[in-house]
């Protein structure tokens, strides 16, 4: 196993990396595509403005290794935040089209202050809809997580896990499709319940070839 | 749900009791961690503050570096500030672990860095800390840790923080700080109906009664104590489970799952 993390230059990795190194996973950080093709597992973590992190992506030319690793090499990713969205097509957030691996748009946030719900959404929220396979195996039914963000994506199509969070609307909190697995909190941040979602997407097999994402 | 926060209060190398924001330093970082195992605090919180509330010259690295000791300790948010002037002490706190960032000052001094941080990071990351003092029968909007004045119209720099990019509020209640005399809600009244981004109250916490109550305003969204001394051990999950027991919807995690995790992965190495 190696877990690289993708460094777009406005997260922080170093929560990222702290997790990892807790649960004892190998890991490396990368600015560019240069360590993609060794990573087992690939991690896009994100906060800040969706067109600076894609002009990010663009300026260093890590959008062709992405599809490399996901598509060529059929090895798993995991978006966290605003790197989860980076994974889809659109946001209200940005003008700049996104990675396009996933068909969808994220939409801002409503707030509904009279249900408490404020925006951003910054705060741990329950998430429902998980099954105790997959992301969420050997978690406790609807697990908190810790959530920060303006934008979420309202549905999601195809074939896989999908669990979901309430605030004003429902939204996508995590997902998995084909080697594409994604999560609107951050993991990171998220207790023991999101160190375990980690530990669970790095049990997958970073090595099986030839799945299409 | 609602959150319970912990803020720690530094000024160059030592944590710091706060009343009505005159500081009285308590232990150096050695001492946080002896005193506080993080890890296991953590897990009764949602979310821990790193405040720099250095009086006179800062050492901006040294705080960094404290910052970052203490967020590689827990798997929580932690939002960092105080004393924000740059960009680059912005970039180096969120790369050193930070997750958000607490500006107050700036939003008198430089409103356009508060403007361009949200920009660059999003303002998700910006939370404005709000110093109120009550005046007579008003409220007055205080800077540079009670030494300016600002507002006399709190609902006006709600509105000024919120168009340069806060997208939390922590209101903080210079006349309640340190008291242990209970939570300023009353400063929540005062608002208009309008802003929408939570509000969080520090300032006053005595005991887990008072955060219940707090939290019970509708306004809540959060409430944060520095009481460096209250909540020591296992008082922040006891607090939880207090608060949740009362009805009030707070997250609850497993216990123990970060230890039974720990290097679960490195076999496979």
């Amino acid at each position: 196993m190696h877990v690289v993390v993708l460094d777009l230059g406005t997260s922080n990795v170093r929560s990222l990396t702290a997790a990892l190194t807790w649960l004892g996973a190998p890991h490396s950080v990368a600015t560019d595509a240069s360590a993609l093709e060794s990573a087992t597992h690939v991690l896009l973590p994100g906060v800040g403005a969706w067109d600076a992190a894609i002009t990010r992506i663009t300026e260093a030319q890590l959008r062709d290794p992405i599809m490399a690793h996901v598509r060529t090499r059929g090895r798993p990713l995991l978006g966290i935040c605003l790197g989860m969205q980076l994974l889809f097509e659109a946001s209200d957030e940005g003008t700049l089209p996104g990675l396009g691996l996933l068909p969808g748009r994220f939409r801002q946030l409503v707030p509904d202050i009279a249900r408490g719900h404020a925006v951003p959404h910054a705060r741990f929220s329950r998430v429902t809809g998980s099954a105790d396979t997959g992301l969420f195996a050997g978690l406790a039914a609807d697990p908190c997580f810790y959530f920060t963000h303006s934008f979420a994506l309202p549905q999601l199509a195809g074939d896989g896990e999908t669990m979901w969070c309430q605030h004003s609307q429902p939204f996508v909190a995590a997902f998995t499709r084909g080697r594409l697995s994604g999560a609107q909190f951050h993991p990171e941040k998220s207790q023991g319940a999101g160190l375990r979602l980690l530990a669970n997407f790095l049990r997958r097999d970073g090595a099986v070839v030839a799945c299409a994402a | 749900m609602r959150r319970l926060i912990f803020a720690v209060l530094h000024d160059r190398g030592r944590f710091q009791l706060s009343r009505t924001f005159r500081l009285q330093g308590i232990g150096d970082l050695r001492w946080l961690l002896r005193q506080y195992d993080l890890q296991q605090v953590s897990r009764g919180l949602d979310e821990l503050m790193v405040l720099d509330v250095t009086r006179g010259a800062r050492d901006h690295a040294a705080f960094v570096d404290v910052v970052g000791r203490i967020a590689s300790e827990c798997f929580i948010p932690v939002t960092a500030g105080g004393g924000i002037t740059s960009m680059a002490e912005a970039h180096a706190l969120l790369r050193g672990g930070a997750d958000k960032l607490l500006l107050n000052t700036a939003f008198d001094s430089d409103p356009t860095l508060c403007d361009a941080l949200a920009a660059q990071f999003g303002r998700q990351c910006i939370v404005a800390g709000i110093d109120v003092r009550r005046q007579g029968g008003a409220h007055e909007v205080v800077v540079a840790q009670g030494a300016r004045v600002v507002s006399n119209d709190l609902s006006a720099w709600v509105s000024h923080v919120q168009a340069h990019g806060a997208g939390e509020l922590l209101f903080q209640s210079i006349d309640h700080d340190g008291t242990g005399m209970g939570l300023d809600t009353a400063l929540l009244d005062l608002l208009p109906a309008a802003p929408t981004a939570p509000c969080l109250l520090m300032g006053g916490v005595g005991h887990v009664g008072h955060v219940l109550e707090a939290l019970r305003h509708p306004r809540v969204d959060g409430v944060a104590t520095a009481n460096l001394l209250n909540f020591i051990g296992d008082a922040f999950l006891d607090a939880r489970k207090e608060i949740a027991a009362a009805g009030i919807d707070v997250a609850q995690w497993g216990e123990g799952d970060a230890q039974a995790l720990r290097n679960c992965l490195g076999a496979a190495a």
